[in-house]
């Protein structure tokens, strides 16, 4: 179910972590919202399961053309997209 | 007879629990396996896979049979894998009741000879495994010796593609180099091997039939292949070149970025453009992209060809432009991820291990040949050098060069080794040219600004 996504960075930061941490990481090997997506192992598969994580919990989905190093290095920068697109929606 | 779901016995009580685990088999083997076997000439490819390392200075070929030595004795895994039946007979790898190293070899030949160090690679992937009476793994160090001082080595480790896959391999890597170091305790079975999938029949069921109706429905005709009709196709050649980033990590587009359908996005505008000139304009394409399920942050296991498959499907049209074919190929991956099909892939696949493999021919929606798809592209990860204690040197480069099923006979992949960006072409002879294959990487390269590093 899909949830309207407020521009709140730490607690959108706090979800996708949530996400990461038990859906896509092995146990024990947590990340923090600053670690980098690319230093963590996660790969292009992990990474579409987040942005298909993202569709589905704030029904936004992030165009090819912004699906750069800018936006998604790490989960705070993620955040931090979906909130700007929030406020410009 | 064989053990089969049991340990290989005689692990001198090392590792107790290695010999009660049962040994986990995933489907992914069997269609290793199965596209690599076929029938007639096809039947006798080799389903090799090398992970080559290059350094700077001499390897020392006895810190590593050691390192090989103590992990076989501790979990002798490599063995035990094959020591069961698949559905189509034996493989039966008949080993004394401690595992003995296979010996590395060695081989000197001048620096910066290329060809010579081609036609090792080669050797390796061209010649069989005889599971029945050889170790599934082999070793070979190639000196390049120059004037004076000068050395470099090339360390290849070739294995029985259905006993790891390429991770996996680097995975047996990190573990020698951690047993040479001595600093960390043996490993165990369960860090070893490929869980189960331990969900009942009644769900994976279900996720079979689903696999068994999207492959049926994927593509109406067969995937265009350029080995397709040949009357001979001959043993495994490549083309390996090495390149660095353009813009060194500054930020990127997507298909530069390194996501892996943007990547198959070049290479199949590359192929597309190529069957053209061969008078093909409108083909469809179908490739298997191998979905690594190891959870992300571990190395996870060694044995066991830890995988699924995404059957990435295109026609000339789709493929203009890289840019476009991205698009599409994201897209259909996204709604692979979307319909749970990666994961349905998965088990049908693992199902088919109980199944005699000619049970897997008139699944696919193309069953007048034995090509099953147009050609083979990976993203084979990113060598870290963290090897360098065992090899004593540094690493200079590291990449994988998996062998190809002559059926289609075509295969292009990408390694990165820390800044190096490495592109391999692996081809059957008859299938493409060597002019040919070279063009596939130089497009590769031009369309993500690549500038080449070396060539090997």
């Amino acid at each position: 179910m899909s949830a309207s996504l407020r521009p709140d960075i730490d607690g959108v930061t706090d979800a996708l972590i949530g996400f990461i941490n038990t859906q896509i990481m092995a146990p024990g090997r947590s990340i923090t919202p600053t670690d980098s997506f690319e230093g963590a192992g996660i790969d292009s598969m992990a990474l579409l399961k987040i942005l298909l994580y993202v569709e589905t919990e704030f029904g936004i989905w992030i165009p090819d053309e912004d699906q750069v190093d800018e936006h998604i290095a790490n989960a705070r920068t993620l955040a931090e997209y979906l909130c700007r697109r929030a406020s410009a929606a | 007879m064989p053990t089969g779901e049991r340990g290989v016995a005689g692990d001198g009580g090392v590792n107790a629990a290695a010999t009660r685990r049962s040994l986990a088999l995933r489907g992914t083997d069997v269609v290793v396996l199965a596209m690599n076997a076929g029938s007639g000439a096809a039947a006798r490819t080799t389903p090799n896979a090398a992970l080559v390392v290059e350094c700077d200075g001499v390897i020392d070929a006895a810190r590593v049979a050691d390192a090989l030595g103590r992990f076989l004795t501790a979990c002798p895994w490599l063995a035990a894998r094959l020591r069961r039946p698949f559905p189509w007979g034996m493989l039966q790898w008949r080993i004394p009741r401690v595992p003995e190293p296979p010996p590395i070899r060695s081989e000197t030949i001048a620096v910066g000879d290329i060809a010579a160090l081609r036609a090792q690679i080669e050797a390796e992937l061209n010649t069989p495994f005889v599971p029945a009476r050889q170790a599934p793994v082999r070793f070979r160090i190639v000196r390049q010796q120059g004037s004076g001082a000068e050395t470099r080595s090339v360390f290849i480790l070739t294995w029985f593609h259905p006993l790891m896959d390429p991770r996996g391999a680097e995975n047996l890597v990190d573990w020698l180099a951690a047993i040479d170091a001595g600093g960390g305790s043996l490993p165990t079975a369960a860090q070893l091997v490929a869980p189960p999938d331990t969900r009942p029949l009644r769900t994976r069921g279900p996720l079979a039939v689903q696999c068994g109706h999207h492959l049926k429905t994927l593509l109406g005709a067969p995937p265009a292949s350029f080995a397709r009709g040949l009357p001979a196709i001959g043993p495994q050649r490549i083309h390996v070149a090495s390149f660095t980033d353009a813009d060194g990590g500054e930020s990127r587009s997507p298909l530069r970025r390194g996501e892996f359908t943007g990547r198959l996005a070049v290479v199949g505008a590359a192929v597309a453009r190529l069957a053209a000139r061969r008078g093909r304009p409108d083909a469809a394409f179908v490739v298997p992209v191998s979905v690594d399920l190891r959870p992300k942050g571990d190395a996870g296991p060694v044995i066991g060809n830890y995988l699924s498959f995404h059957f990435a499907h295109f026609t000339s049209r789709d493929a203009t432009t890289p840019a476009t074919l991205a698009t599409h190929l994201r897209s259909q991956l996204a709604d692979a991820l979307r319909t749970n099909q990666i994961d349905a892939n998965a088990v049908g696949m693992d199902i088919l291990r109980y199944r005699p493999v000619r049970w897997f021919f008139p699944r696919m929606p193309w069953t007048a040949g034995t090509d099953l798809c147009s050609f083979n592209a990976a993203d084979t990860g990113a060598f870290t050098p963290a090897a360098r204690p065992l090899f004593g040197r540094t690493v200079l480069n590291g990449y994988h060069v998996p062998g190809v099923p002559r059926l289609p006979g075509l295969g292009v992949f990408f390694n990165r080794c820390g800044d190096v960006q490495n592109g391999v072409v692996v081809w059957c002879e008859g299938v493409v040219t060597t002019e040919e294959a070279v063009s596939l990487l130089d497009a590769v390269a031009a369309d993500l600004a690549w500038r080449p590093r070396s060539a090997a």
